[in-house]
């Protein structure tokens, strides 16, 4: 009963939240320099004066900011997320368009990640204090303090040009007939790279966490009490420890969610990943509002479930947390 | 007790002697920095080329006795500070003093209305300097009122010589980029707004082969419907897709680029220069199998003089034939294969519009005519929303659009001229330059578009055997625009100078690698007919002494400034002192807990 009605109160807080967040972001958007109609337009002298009045005009820009905030939210909450100025078509069709890619490309990543840094930080815990942990450790730190930009190019020019094992951008080979079976084995080649990348960016920091908690579980007094009951080794690491060193990397992998969304921007970018964070840095040039709003809200939206869904696991992993009165 | 004492007296010579050093080598630099005033000097933020050349511009302007501070902005702002906002403003009101920014230019006409008249200048139009000049003025109204260019061509010449002898701009150079691509691609032509994929072709290979190319770019393309304005990117594929009464083709016989027929196939223009009647041809199909006809003429320029459009041709439109509400009639259609300009004057200018495909492409009146002008841009024919693409009488129509990711061209069945050589051409998004060099490099696509080449890398391109490298001069130039409303750059004489403290040759030679060229002036040398070679930066040699003499010319005198004391450095010296304080106490702490520790 008591989970129930905290989830309750939870969804019904979350529109005044959204609200609150929309406007912080609104506001911020608008209070970067630029005109979207200068921006469209700009470079081309032939442009006049009326002609632009007219674009600012029919983008609903003449009118006083407050204004287009509730203009949009009123759209919103009929169901219109709104027209990109900069592609002419609905925000929701765009994200749409997008969205797939960059989930696929995240989500592997992510559990990839969350594969890699259990699989590390369990060994290194238990090693706790020799090479092998040493060694893990420095890698991750090594890892992590690694632009993935830079760590991409440099994957492109060993494995696509000098090695020639793997493509080097998009998600597909074009251009070729392929059956459904080859052209699943060609996008995952496609996929290698900048998932890899990206999972070795997440593994590292998730890695520090699960290590740091599995030390620290391993160190009380019931993993103590249970060794000398003469529970099995593996039982002791896997079923005790790790069971509550999980908390802090469910916390960290739903907080995590909205870069999912956002997608890996760099990775997107070196590898010409048609995804929704390469998309949303140029609409973020173009000052596409609308377009931008659209994302954020849809960001801020899956952020606020997730963590509603971080915090329910928690009931379920915990049995010592509770929700409710 | 005194011990520590003895200490912060250790301490304190430290802090001197540091006071002392950094004052006197703080004085002896000043000494070499003596300026008669400070400009700012700003330029796009990311943009290594400009950023490059703005570093020399201030090393040999310090020559001059011209202080020059750097400003970068993101691209949205830099538009708004020279353009816009800060239009007419100096850098310190929130405008700019000196900008460094680049123009391109088609090379089917010239234009100089827009970036250089008095009437254009910002926020109502493109000319950020404030340059107001009679004699120019009146050139460019003069070669607006005739359809004759070899007319025209003589007041432009004569325009480029008031526009260098003024000196609102400083021409750096003409930019050259690079194409590459597979060895065997053939009749590639560089410039963008003369280039048909459908004439492409592939040594070793023929007509019956099944010919597939992928073509890398940098952006997918957006409003690729007829009408609307088109970038860089959409350029490539819209052009394609469609066809516009005459067309821009290479002229051998001057080296230059002139109009050709293409839906159109005979005009005449009456006495009076007010009627231009066009014949078109009456095989034409688009790609829907639906005829063309002069309705579908019409409806076009038609569109591109209602302003509801968003049309960015509308100003040139509207100046030749009237706004659609004012002169409904100035585009008529006698039968289906005629029409029949009226003019409300003669405005040169528009004639070569009507030679560019991507805005001025004829678009199916059988689809758009019932749709209101203002729902154009959200037009499936514009979005390609829904799986339906574009509608155009081109060789190539779209087969398949991914967004952002790639676009498929196949030959339209309908079209009236020839069959294209290449069957299939992909159009691939790639917007990382480095990634899609690699993708280049590794074969993964056939031809790589000039904007994800770096210049850097093109001379190590051409040694490769196994890559064609196509480097061409690109109609624009790149230069140094001057503030006119600012109290010192309004002079003449100091823009001069200015002008000869560049060291041009350096600058094409180091920071391009080679990949821009001499020759620099407000109309691109691809213009045969308005070029005049003897007023451009070539003429500009890099000459500090001329430059000074110059400075003197506006009244600025190297002996006052030589002779001139330093300014004393106040902000120095409060720097050194706050630091040495630092130093010194904590370096005495250091000394005199050690001592401490020892007795």
């Amino acid at each position: 009963m008591g989970l129930k009605g905290y989830i309750i109160r939870r969804l019904l807080t979350m529109p005044i939240l959204l609200i609150f967040t929309t406007l912080f972001i609104f506001i911020l958007i608008h209070l970067a320099p630029g005109d979207p109609v200068q921006i469209m337009l700009g470079g081309n002298p032939t442009v006049t004066k009326e002609v632009i009045d007219i674009l600012t005009r029919k983008y609903g820009l003449d009118k006083p900011l407050w204004m287009q905030y509730l203009i949009w939210l009123g759209n919103v909450l009929r169901g219109d997320f709104g027209h990109s100025f900069v592609l002419n078509a609905p925000v929701i069709t765009l994200i749409g368009e997008r969205i797939l890619n960059t989930l696929k490309l995240t989500l592997t990543a992510q559990i990839l990640a969350i594969c890699i840094a259990l699989l590390l930080g369990i060994i290194a815990a238990k090693r706790h204090g020799t090479l092998i942990d040493n060694i893990i450790s420095a890698l991750s730190l090594f890892g992590y303090s690694m632009p993935s930009f830079w760590l991409g190019l440099i994957c492109i020019f060993i494995f696509s040009l000098t090695l020639g094992w793997l493509p080097s951008s998009g998600t597909q080979t074009l251009g070729v007939n392929l059956s459904p079976w080859e052209a699943l084995i060609d996008e995952l080649k496609h996929m290698i790279m900048p998932v890899t990348i990206l999972a070795l960016n997440q593994s590292t920091f998730l890695f520090r966490l699960v290590r740091s908690s599995m030390i620290e579980a391993l160190s009380q007094d019931y993993i103590t009490a249970a060794r000398a009951r003469g529970v099995s080794e593996r039982l002791v690491v896997y079923k005790h420890a790790l069971k509550n060193a999980l908390l802090p990397v469910v916390t960290a992998a739903g907080l995590n969610f909205g870069y999912l969304l956002s997608g890996a921007v760099l990775i997107e970018s070196v590898f010409g990943w048609p995804g929704l964070g390469r998309f949303t840095v140029q609409l973020a040039f173009r000052r596409d509002y609308p377009a931008l709003l659209g994302i954020y809200l849809l960001i801020a939206i899956t952020v606020m479930v997730a963590n509603l869904i971080t915090d329910i696991l928690y009931a379920y992993i915990d049995p010592r947390v509770k929700y409710g009165d | 007790m005194k011990k520590i004492r003895s200490c912060y007296g250790v301490a304190l010579s430290i802090l001197l002697l540091s006071l002392v050093i950094s004052g006197s080598v703080k004085c002896a630099v000043a000494q070499g920095e003596q300026y008669f005033f400070t400009l700012s000097l700003i330029y796009r933020a990311g943009d290594t080329t400009d950023d490059a050349i703005a570093h020399i511009v201030k090393t040999e302007l310090a020559k001059i006795g011209i202080n020059v501070v750097l400003d970068t902005f993101e691209w949205g702002t830099f538009l708004d500070r020279v353009f816009f906002g800060g239009a007419g403003k100096t850098y310190d009101e929130g405008g700019w003093d000196m900008h460094i920014c680049y123009w391109i230019y088609d090379v089917a006409d010239y234009d100089p209305r827009s970036v250089w008249h008095s009437s254009a200048i910002s926020p109502n139009g493109y000319q950020p300097y404030g340059w107001k000049n009679g004699i120019a003025d009146d050139l460019i109204e003069r070669a607006e009122k005739t359809w004759n260019f070899t007319e025209r061509g003589q007041l432009y010449k004569k325009f480029q010589e008031e526009v260098f002898k003024d000196h609102p701009y400083a021409f750096l150079y003409i930019p050259k980029f690079a194409y590459v691509m597979d060895p065997e691609i053939e009749n590639f032509e560089p410039i963008e707004t003369v280039r048909d994929l459908s004439e492409v072709t592939v040594r070793g290979k023929t007509e019956e082969d099944d010919i597939t190319l992928i073509f890398a770019m940098g952006a997918d393309v957006k409003n690729i419907g007829p009408v609307l304005p088109k970038d860089t990117w959409t350029i490539v594929v819209a052009n394609n897709l469609y066809n516009a009464l005459f067309k821009i083709v290479y002229d051998p016989e001057t080296d230059g680029y002139k109009l050709a027929p293409d839906i159109a196939e005979s005009y005449e223009i009456s006495p009076d220069g007010l009627t231009m009647t066009v014949k078109l041809r009456d095989d034409v199909y688009f790609s829907d199998g639906v005829k063309l006809t002069s309705k579908d003429v019409k409806m076009t320029i038609d569109a591109h003089r209602t302003k509801e459009t968003g049309s960015v041709r509308y100003s040139i439109v509207a100046t030749a034939l009237g706004d659609i509400t004012e002169r409904p009639d100035a585009v008529e259609t006698p039968d289906d294969y005629t029409v029949v300009f009226h003019f409300k004057q003669v405005y040169a200018p528009f004639l070569a519009l009507l030679a560019d495909r991507g805005e001025f492409g004829i678009a199916p009146a059988h689809i758009l005519d019932e749709v209101p002008r203002e729902e154009w841009i959200n037009h499936w024919m514009n979005t390609g929303e829904g799986g339906k693409y574009p509608v155009g009488t081109g060789p190539y129509k779209i087969s398949k659009w991914v967004k952002d990711e790639y676009i498929e061209l196949v030959p339209n069945e309908y079209y009236f001229g020839k069959k294209p050589f290449v069957d299939r051409w992909i159009i691939k998004i790639i917007p990382e330059a480095s990634t899609a060099l690699a993708a280049m490099e590794n074969h993964e696509i056939d031809v790589l578009h000039y904007q994800s080449v770096p210049p850097a890398e093109v001379s190590r391109l051409e040694n490769r055997t196994d890559l064609k490298v196509l480097k061409y001069l690109h109609p624009g130039f790149n230069g140094i625009g001057f503030n006119l409303n600012h109290p010192i750059l309004n002079n003449v004489y100091v823009r001069w100078a200015i002008s000869y403290a560049i060291p041009r040759d350096y600058i094409i030679e180091k920071v391009l690698h080679g990949m821009g060229a001499s020759g620099a002036g407000p109309v691109p040398p691809h213009i045969k007919w308005a070029y005049n070679p003897n007023y451009t930066s070539a003429q500009i040699p890099y000459d500090l002494e001329k430059a000074k003499e110059y400075m003197e010319k506006a009244g600025y005198n190297y002996e006052w400034l030589t002779q001139k004391p330093a300014p004393f450095p106040y902000e120095w010296i409060a720097g050194t002192l706050i630091l040495g304080v630092a130093a010194g106490v904590s370096g005495g702490y250091v000394i005199a807990k050690r001592k401490i520790q020892k007795t």
